[in-house]
């Protein structure tokens, strides 16, 4: 195996000031605003969304619960806490970690502050009045693109101007060599507007006609969660990962690898067999989805081969998250790849076994990722530390926990239902029974994600008091001292 | 092979290549979609829903009832749908692209907490009966984790000892009788109008053969020739 | 504890951006890549259909589906009686069956020859020929000849036509339909005759 040292992180150029590298600390110092509103409105969003999945969750238990009101019958709150947590969440928290390593990885300073605050204000702008909308009887109908249109429009801005600042940053940094981070950044950066807009305009403004709906619907799904989601959490995993143990990354080729066949092949339609479509369609989306098997083994060699048996893994504490987020990552993938072979999906498809691997990779995978990535970056742009180190391994507790709690009765209970509901002489209110004890077990799983999100919540309003409270204790002291004050 | 440029022309081109097989290719080939001939009834197919029902589509949609009903039904073999009764066509081919053509959206739905709707209008045509099945899902089906829907309904006139309720009231509650509102109404127009039944040429080959009919290895001959001269034995 | 042990400095003043190594891409990884590129190629060729845009599973081809169809024989016998009859018997009884007067075209429409519960009778008419007044549902036709189809059509197209005429129900016609058997046999008993039928023969033959 050879060994080349990669170029060393900082060349001094020649010429000062535009290739000079900026030392990390001034980095996060101009990283702080924008990002840390970016992360935090994230947090607020995930405790919201898993409110709300709670309230769903606890429906199947006590149907009557709620019910003489519209704004939480089931139909509604579902889809408004996966919107609020793939929206609120995900994406947010997901741009400003790439923000975040965008700027370090470039060794620059994060450019265009100012529009990636205002962009963020759209975006909690649009997604507050998404969730209301959807509360109140506006969901479109297709799935993941519930809020309606008033909502979506400010969305896209804000994230226009997120990416413009993005870019910029990109544009001005000094490190010119890419990292596959980068690769995966920029693209999932440039992903969204294509296929957001796409969507919208072919499903909410301009109907496209019949089923050719799901295509479109099915098309951004899959491009939003495989792709972006996936480059999303890649890059957070490919730069963590090596950075905290400090060994580098096994192989950028792998990286690029990955980048290339995650970008080709992940990004096809995945409509199931059996759909109302010409044959054609689901036929090509089992081929896409089979080939997406290939990054993700790449993906688990990248990882295993850099982490070796290193024993700095046991010295941070965020590792944990990224290694449960890689992991996530192999098996949801791994399932999501077969679900659409034609002999699996007769008996999982419309079953729980769906939204179990959904949420295996939107939580267990982008979630969890997310939060190791926010636990790294807010001490260093606060220059604080967590007031609790328990509480951080509390939130990847109670969340590994959850997930798991959540995914592997629903995939259980999935097969089960779809095995008996294939079996014509089971009546169907029978076959629904047995998967109740399953959906049990699975709110408990909704329960622990929801204190776990509490808990990052409350670790980051902690962090923020006791950031606040250094700050006006040294200006206090600062102003003492020029003062001639005894302290 | 560093430069940002070139990632951006990556990533161009992957996702143009994805937009051209599952975005343009499927528009061109199925976008302009248009009502056809429907072989069972010789009117076109399929009809565009009026009045309660179309409001009704929107109900549905505002109610995300997707959330938990499919309405889409697989062919004759694959799974159980054809043989739970879901399906309506006689054909192994169920629903097709045509079914959905004036769905404003097409709400197919992906999983199934309860049973298919695709065809709900050929299985209860009483809107009092599915109106009651909303009002208090319990009822009919005593285990049954669907929400009561019982903010589509209000209270109606108060009714005297021994007085019958009215025929489109859904249940009595401490002496008034509980109607649906309009909403609910033209929620129950609409799945009755849930059906995807008429044969289609040529996607949906009908499984019982008319009793005069050649067996199909001649078919395509037969077809191709206009002076259809055949032996007209009839066949028995 | 003063402010300054109070604010604990953040650890990370100089921490290095992760590297990455060169590794190169495993072989088995690219081989597992072109083994699903072509068991997705001969899959998609399988069971794609064609691309075609009318073809749903569980078919796997247009001609597939097109073939099993049932043909619908009656329906194709009816067509091609109409178009035999609108060629070739229109000019004197028109489309519509009302008949002509001015060349003694008898009507078809609800014509109780046609409706007889037989088809004996029309079937010679049609092969031999007409000559004669004829009385038809109540109505008197005197000076019209047909002459005889014999030569021009065969037993299947002669049964086609009839059936068009005897099943009309535009025209109100009820009766069945004619079988080529039907008219071959006749064909044969009147092979011998050489000329036209008048309708008192005619009358004398059972219609069944």
């Amino acid at each position: 195996m050879r060994a080349t040292p990669s170029p060393a992180q900082s060349l001094p150029a020649s010429d000062e000031g535009i290739s000079t590298p900026v030392p990390a600390a001034e980095i996060d110092a101009s990283c702080r605003a924008p990002i840390l509103f970016l992360l935090v409105s994230a947090a607020v969003w995930v405790v919201i969304s898993s409110v709300l999945g709670m309230i769903g969750s606890l429906k199947f238990h006590a149907p009557g619960l709620l019910a003489d009101s519209a704004f939480f019958t089931y139909g509604r709150v579902h889809p408004a806490a996966l919107n609020a947590l793939v929206y609120g969440f995900g994406m947010q928290a997901g741009l400003g970690v790439i923000l975040w390593m965008l700027a370090h990885l470039g060794r620059t300073r994060l450019v265009g502050n100012v529009g990636i605050v205002m962009g963020g204000i759209l975006w909690n702008i649009g997604m507050t009045a998404g969730v209301l909308g959807i509360l109140g009887g506006d969901s479109t109908g297709y799935q993941l693109l519930e809020m309606p249109r008033y909502a979506t429009f400010p969305l896209f801005i804000g994230y226009l101007m997120i990416g413009i600042g993005a870019l910029l940053t990109f544009h001005t940094r000094r490190e010119r060599q890419l990292s596959s981070s980068q690769w995966f950044a920029l693209a999932a950066l440039f992903w969204f507007p294509w296929i957001f807009s796409t969507a919208e305009f072919f499903l909410v403004g301009h109907p496209v006609r019949g089923a050719l709906q799901m295509v479109l619907d099915s098309w951004y799904v899959n491009n939003l969660k495989t792709v972006w989601f996936g480059f999303a959490g890649l890059a957070a995993i490919f730069y963590f990962i090596p950075k905290l143990i400090e060994r580098p990354l096994y192989s950028h080729y792998i990286g690029l690898f990955v980048f290339w066949t995650l970008a080709l092949f992940g990004s096809w339609g995945a409509i199931p067999p059996g759909s109302p479509l010409p044959e054609w369609l689901p036929t090509l989306s089992i081929m896409g989805a089979l080939l997406t098997i290939v990054p993700i083994l790449a993906v688990a060699i990248n990882v295993y081969r850099t982490k070796g048996d290193c024993a700095k893994i046991k010295e941070s504490r965020s590792m944990k998250f990224f290694l449960f987020g890689t992991l996530a990552y192999i098996i949801s993938g791994l399932a999501g790849a077969v679900m659409l072979l034609r002999r699996v999906s007769v008996v999982v498809n419309f079953t729980w076994f769906l939204p179990a691997q959904s949420q295996l990779l939107l939580y267990g995978f982008v979630a969890i990722t997310l939060f190791g990535a926010i636990y790294h970056i807010v001490p260093r742009l606060l220059q604080t530390e967590f007031p609790s180190k328990g509480m951080i391994c509390g939130t990847f507790f109670l969340a590994a926990a959850g997930i798991l709690l959540y995914c592997v009765p629903l995939a259980i209970g999935g097969i089960l239902q779809g095995l008996g509901m294939n079996d014509a002489a089971k009546p169907f209110s029978e076959v629904m029974n047995s998967s109740l004890v399953f959906l049990r077990i699975s709110t408990i799983g909704d329960f622990l994600m929801l204190l776990a999100n509490c808990l990052l919540l409350l670790n980051l309003i902690r962090i923020h008091v006791r950031a606040g409270r250094t700050v006006a204790a040294a200006a206090w002291a600062a102003h003492s001292n020029t003062a001639g004050v005894r302290a | 092979m560093n430069a940002g440029p070139f990632v951006f022309l990556a990533s161009f081109f992957a996702l143009a290549v994805s937009w051209l097989g599952f975005v343009l290719a499927p528009q061109l080939q199925l976008g302009n979609r248009q009502q056809v001939e429907s072989r069972t009834t010789g009117d076109v197919y399929p009809h565009m829903r009026a009045g309660m029902a179309r409001q009704g589509e929107q109900v549905y949609r505002a109610n995300g009832c997707n959330a938990c009903h499919t309405q889409q039904v697989r062919y004759k073999g694959f799974g159980g749908d054809y043989a739970r009764g879901w399906g309506g066509r006689d054909s192994v081919v169920q629903s097709v692209d045509e079914d959905y053509l004036y769905d404003r959206p097409a709400m197919l739905g992906t999983i199934r907490v309860g049973p298919d709707l695709a065809n709900i209008g050929l299985r209860q045509t009483n809107a009092n009966i599915l109106l009651q099945h909303i009002y208090s899902p319990t009822n009919s089906f005593p285990h049954s984790v669907m929400p009561p829907y019982r903010y589509l309904f209000e209270k109606g006139r108060k009714l005297a000892i021994g007085q019958k309720a009215s025929d489109d009231s859904v249940a009595v509650e401490k002496g008034y009788e509980i109607v649906p509102t309009d909403e609910a109404r033209a929620l129950a127009a609409y799945l009755i109008s849930l059906r995807q039944n008429e044969l289609l040429y040529p996607e949906t080959p009908p499984l019982t053969k008319p009793t005069n009919a050649v067996p199909a290895t001649n078919a395509v001959k037969a077809a191709a020739s206009t002076n259809n001269v055949n032996t007209n034995t009839p066949a028995k | 504890m003063s402010v300054e042990q109070q604010h604990n400095p953040s650890p990370t003043m100089d921490e290095a951006e992760p590297r990455e190594g060169w590794a190169p891409v495993p072989v088995l990884l690219i081989g597992l890549l072109a083994l699903l590129l072509y068991w997705g190629f001969t899959r998609l060729d399988d069971k794609g259909g064609g691309f075609e845009k009318n073809v749903y599973p569980p078919y796997v081809s247009l001609n597939q589906e097109i073939d099993d169809w049932p043909v619908d024989i009656h329906g194709g016998k009816i067509k091609l009686g109409q178009k035999l009859f609108d060629m070739n018997c229109a000019p004197c009884h028109m489309t519509t069956g009302v008949g002509n007067p001015a060349v003694g075209a008898p009507p078809l429409a609800g014509s109780d020859w046609v409706n007889a519960e037989g088809p004996n009778r029309v079937i010679r008419i049609v092969l031999n020929g007409l000559q004669g007044p004829i009385e038809v549902s109540g109505n008197k036709y005197g000076t019209g000849v047909m002459l005889p189809w014999r030569d021009v059509f065969k037993d299947d197209q002669i049964a086609a036509i009839l059936s068009y005429v005897r099943e009309n129900k535009e025209w109100g016609n009820k009766a069945s339909e004619v079988m080529d058997d039907q008219v071959a046999k006749i064909r044969k008993e009147t092979e011998s005759r050489g000329k036209n039928w008048s309708p008192d023969e005619l009358l004398k033959i059972p219609v069944k």
